[in-house]
């Protein structure tokens, strides 16, 4: 019983910090630096529960997630779920074949899902919608991803530390030793 | 008695007549006392450069300080300024118009580059529903597609999924505007025969009663005519630039308004200056 309340409380908990980093992105990041570039800020936790989590615990999280993009998004609900999970996929099959350590390591895979991102929601977009994308928004494509790497850097101790409030335990670095 | 007097008149010293022995040694010592003065005239200086140095020094930091302060303020009252100018331009077209409108503030945007919708601080409470139109003083902006109990999300007329039932000015060809790219929408569904021209306004039709009608939308910037085909694809430039978004209003009741005479003519419809020149043009050639 007290197992169950601690995952749903962790579930709680990163839902909630997803809530505030998407709000940050949307609005704090518009207020404070305009139209400019801001980072991706839910890919860092969708890396982290990729990471840390079993599979079906990061997947339901990555449903969350698409749920909340879709109140702050004129995207359709079908290309999110798209382009989150195919973001989480590729995670996936990355997160045991890179051998670095600990905020290194989620620094880099978030760097490589950011930069992904784009591409997956170009591809979904020609696949999916009547009119796809025909803005090519390279400075965007190139910005956004490298400023989230680096926020992502200063996310990871947040992360851990909110996974230590629900007993979750700090992640091990030998996680990825399988190659 | 009477040799004092005389000793005194002896003792009466002349410079001029001291004895030439002691010469050298005035000569000496006015020089060592002259060096002496000029070095401590020199360290003074010194050290009264060096103090004032750091006085300089201070006072500049202080200036500096005080320099920064009051450009912060200047740049806080030109930001004052240029919203009370915007302001003052929605209020009076606000009073001007015969549209039940309603001013709100941008608080967010798209989480996706790729996808133009914002995000208004007013919402069901204050009136607001699904599929109004949002519009600026330069021109329509969009229309509302979720309405939250205290905010909205506005979709940009520059997002690939908005459409909005527009004409051309000039000739009165109809068409639907759909978005394209940032800074570009499509007029799509004009005939191959319709007459339009690079640098015709487009604005609304106001047959949907969402958009008031003859609101400017934005001007043609190209017109492209197929060898084959019944269509012609025209690119239209928006007359509001969707990344300057601050206010918009929300059209509550477009209360069957035509703008397209009496404002837009006038030149109280603010936009490009393409978009005020056009409408001009195109009267004279309408009433032709």
């Amino acid at each position: 019983m007290r197992e169950a309340s601690l995952v749903v409380s962790n579930y709680i908990v990163f839902l909630l910090l997803c809530f505030l980093l998407t709000g940050i992105q949307a609005s704090l990041w518009l207020q404070l630096f305009g139209y400019f570039p801001g980072p991706i800020l839910w890919i860092p936790i969708l890396n982290y529960w990729a990471f840390h989590r079993r599979p079906i615990e990061a997947v339901i999280m990555a449903y969350f997630i698409v749920y909340i993009l879709s109140t702050m998004t004129g995207m359709p609900l079908s290309i999110i779920f798209v382009s989150v999970l195919a973001c989480y996929l590729l995670i996936f099959l990355l997160k045991d074949r890179v051998l670095w350590s600990g905020p290194s390591h989620f620094t880099l895979s978030t760097a490589i899902s950011a930069y992904t991102l784009p591409f997956v929601i170009l591809v979904t977009s020609w696949a999916f919608e009547d009119q796809p994308i025909v803005d090519f928004q390279f400075f965007n494509w190139i910005l956004s991803p490298l400023i989230t790497a680096l926020i992502s850097l200063f996310l990871y101790p947040v992360f851990i530390i909110l996974d230590r409030l629900t007993a979750k335990g700090t992640p091990r670095d030998n996680e990825s030793e399988v190659l | 008695m009477t040799t004092i007097p005389l000793l005194s008149v002896n003792l009466q010293k002349d410079s001029k007549d001291g004895p030439w022995l002691f010469r050298p040694f005035f000569f000496i010592s006015g020089l060592t006392q002259g060096m002496y003065s000029s070095f401590s005239f020199g360290v003074r200086n010194t050290t009264d450069l060096y103090l004032n140095l750091i006085d300089i020094k201070k006072n500049n930091r202080l200036l500096n300080e005080e320099l920064e302060g009051l450009k912060a303020q200047l740049g806080e009252l030109n930001e004052l300024q240029l919203e009370n100018e915007r302001l003052n331009k929605l209020l009076d077209f606000r009073q001007k118009s015969k549209m039940d409108l309603l001013a709100a503030k941008i608080t967010g945007r798209d989480l996706f580059p790729d996808y133009d919708t914002v995000t208004i601080d007013r919402g069901q409470s204050h009136g607001v529903e699904k599929g109004m139109a949002s519009i600026t003083t330069a021109g329509g902006v969009g229309y509302v597609i979720q309405v939250e109990p205290y905010s909205s999300q506005l979709l940009l007329i520059t997002d690939r999924y908005a459409t909005v039932d527009s004409i051309v000015q000039r000739s009165r060809a109809r068409g639907i505007l759909h978005g394209y790219t940032k800074d570009t929408t499509l007029l799509k569904y004009l005939k191959r025969t319709d007459d339009v021209k690079v640098g015709d306004l487009v604005v609304t039709s106001g047959l949907d009663n969402i958009f008031p009608k003859g609101f400017p939308i934005g001007v043609v910037t190209d017109v492209e005519k197929d060898d084959y085909g019944f269509e012609q694809t025209v690119k239209v430039q928006p007359s509001v630039n969707s990344n300057n978004l601050e206010e918009v209003f929300v059209v509550l009741n477009a209360q069957n308004e035509d703008l397209e005479s009496p404002l837009s003519v006038d030149g109280e419809i603010e936009g490009d200056t393409e978009a005020k020149t056009v409408p001009e043009e195109s009267n004279t050639t309408e009433t032709e």
